[in-house]
């Protein structure tokens, strides 16, 4: 195995990239006219990635100081989404929010498809007992409702932040790995693969250098299309107070059952985070569907 | 068929073994035992906490002296004989407690499943039959919205808004099952098993939109059409079978996602089921009680995948024969 790829790799573009990179603005118009929603969705992503980015520029306030104005004040010029019962400024904790849900969401998604990318390659590739036992264990992560799973793995854990991105990784992890699995039994069977190992290539090359870049398409798609469904998990989970600790603002935490009686009087106090979380989950799952017909159309019914 | 299914069958028994061995391992994992949660508690009622003897003599009650494949095998032996253990703070059997909140969570699944399954079939045929055109992508839209609005933000603003617009909100004491008042006792469940339902019956939607119109380019479904047979049949009896298949084999694999809606569910809408009794017991730490819920779900979760393989290998020639 030579280094000099990943040098090039991590150096300057070469030429080919620079083509690639003056052709992108006619390839992102055709894309918008293909998926008019996804590239929509695209936009939402955008914008939701800059408010996480630099949601201390965007914000008026500090979104845990309490009384930076009156209590359950109605949305108006200062305080654009009104106050909550501590004197919050909802507007700053919404955008403040997306930084929460961005962060649980991508750590979770990167640990996730990573996971699921090891333990479904290996097992499927190793085959045989390894794959049998390995494969009854994801079975039982399948047969435990997600949310009890979620619930009992952050009872050992303890509340943090870090650890519900652990939980949900690991959870993401197992499922995946299935069909990361499925997708490597068949590319196993390939003729390419027959003729790497008569050559004498090791298991391991032959797992990198054959199988993987194979499965890369599948990769970007389980990427894009399970971020939606944790970002609503991370939420459900702060919705609980299981999830991400306050006064860290969360959209699940924001509309938790503490709060509820406050909405009856304030209800921007809900309609605020429901509507922040629901755009993010449309444009996340829109995204990942129009990502995934235009890198692998053969998965379009998964 | 029967030898399918006697494999399936005994497909089961290692996953149940290692869903034990899971929930076993996992409570051991636990930080502070559920002597400690007693002990909090006893401090808060201002008696004093557990020590010495009585410490020793109730983790020897709750077997956590044992070693851990002790209190596997036990734990395993028991729950074949239905009995979970007991409530750490109520005392109760675990079993008797599921008994109680089970019938609730089962009433609210099976009336979201119900409802998800043929208003998603439903509309899924019409937006095939129709499609193209403007009512097609007004379902599908709402489909999409469907899928995009979390459950629990849709039931906290269902409860909240209905409050504020039509003073109506959910009733807040729960009413037990009694002949004479069917109408009380299954109207509580209408709004919470619609919010649970809406997304899965958007999901069911969608696929039976897309198997539908996959299996309409079909040869025997163009050959139904050739020889004369009305547009309805020839959906109907042709093409909407064959395109159902996979979408049962779906509902197996939502029965997790369900369970985990219900909790939620649950715990906004005030019904007293298991998903509310999970609640109740994590926050005390009530770990055999956590374990009993995690074993049953699971076991649900586990008996659903195991009657759609067998539908599926029913409905599916193919599968049928070949094994």
């Amino acid at each position: 195995m030579t280094t000099a790829p990943d040098l090039r790799a991590a150096g300057a573009p070469s030429a080919t990239d620079a083509n690639a990179l003056r052709r992108l603005p006619s390839r992102l118009v055709r894309f918008s006219r293909r998926q008019p929603l996804g590239a929509f969705s695209g936009v939402v992503l955008v914008v939701l990635v800059l408010s996480a980015a630099l949601a201390e520029v965007i914000v008026p306030y500090d979104p845990i100081r309490n009384n930076v104005g009156p209590s359950l004040e109605g949305p108006n010029g200062t305080h654009f989404f009104g106050t909550d019962h501590f004197g919050r400024d909802v507007f700053s904790r919404i955008v403040h929010g997306a930084r929460t849900s961005l962060y649980v969401g991508i750590g979770a998604n990167v640990l996730g498809v990573l996971s699921a990318t090891l333990l479904g390659a290996i097992s499927g590739y190793l085959g045989g007992k390894f794959d049998y036992f390995v494969q009854r264990f994801v079975d039982v992560a399948h047969a435990i409702p997600p949310l009890i799973f979620l619930l009992g793995v952050l009872l050992v854990l303890g509340p943090r932040t870090e650890y519900v991105i652990l939980a949900l990784g690991l959870r993401t992890g197992l499922s995946l790995s299935r069909i990361v699995r499925g997708s490597v039994i068949d590319i196993k069977g390939e003729d390419f693969v027959e003729a790497a190992r008569s050559f004498g290539a090791s298991d391991a090359r032959i797992l990198t250098f054959h199988v993987l870049p194979n499965i890369f398409a599948l990769i970007i798609v389980l990427v894009s299309t399970t971020i939606g469904g944790l970002i609503v998990a991370e939420a459900a989970l702060s919705f609980l107070g299981f999830g991400v600790p306050p006064p860290t603002p969360s959209w699940g935490g924001m509309l938790s059952v503490d709060g509820r009686i406050y909405m009856l009087a304030a209800p921007w106090l809900l309609i605020a985070p429901a509507f922040a979380l629901t755009l993010v989950v449309f444009a996340t799952n829109m995204f990942g569907d129009a990502l995934r017909d235009e890198l692998d159309p053969r998965l379009r019914s998964a | 068929m029967t030898k399918y299914i006697i494999a399936r069958l005994a497909g089961i028994i290692p996953t149940t073994l290692l869903l034990l061995l899971t929930v076993v391992v996992l409570v051991r994992l636990l930080p502070g035992s559920a002597i400690d949660a007693l002990e909090a508690q006893a401090a808060v009622a201002g008696t004093s906490g557990i020590t010495g003897e009585a410490r020793a003599a109730l983790e020897q009650r709750l077997g956590l002296d044992d070693p851990l494949p002790l209190q596997y095998v036990e734990y395993t032996w028991n729950a074949a004989q239905l009995d979970l253990g007991q409530s750490v703070l109520r005392g109760e059997p675990v079993t008797s407690m599921i008994e109680r909140t089970l019938p609730v969570t089962l009433v609210l699944g099976i009336m979201a499943l119900v409802w998800a399954t043929v208003a998603g079939m439903a509309i899924g045929l019409i937006s095939a039959v129709i499609r193209g055109s403007v009512m097609d992508y007004v379902l599908r839209s709402i489909s999409i919205l469907g899928l995009s609005v979390p459950n629990f933000a849709l039931a906290t603003l269902v409860i909240v808004m209905s409050t504020i617009w039509w003073k109506w909100s959910p009733p807040v004491t729960y009413t037990s099952f009694d002949t004479s008042a069917m109408w009380t006792y299954f109207s509580q469940f209408i709004a919470p098993a619609l919010v649970l339902g809406l997304a899965l019956s958007a999901f069911i939607m969608r696929l039976t939109r897309t198997q539908l119109l996959e299996v309409l380019g079909h040869d025997y479904v163009r050959t139904a059409r050739a020889k004369g047979l009305p547009e309805r049949t020839a959906v109907l009896r042709h093409a909407l079978p064959n395109a159902l298949i996979p979408v049962v084999s779906t509902l197996g694999l939502e029965v997790a996602t369900l369970i985990s809606g219900a909790v939620l569910i649950e715990a906004i809408f005030g019904l007293p089921g298991m998903g509310r009794m999970l609640l109740t017991a994590i926050s005390e730490r009530d770990y055999p009680v956590i374990q009993g819920i995690a074993v049953v779900s699971g076991m649900f979760v586990i008996f659903a995948n195991l009657i759609v393989d067998i539908s599926y290998g029913w409905l599916n020639p193919r599968v049928r024969l070949g094994a």
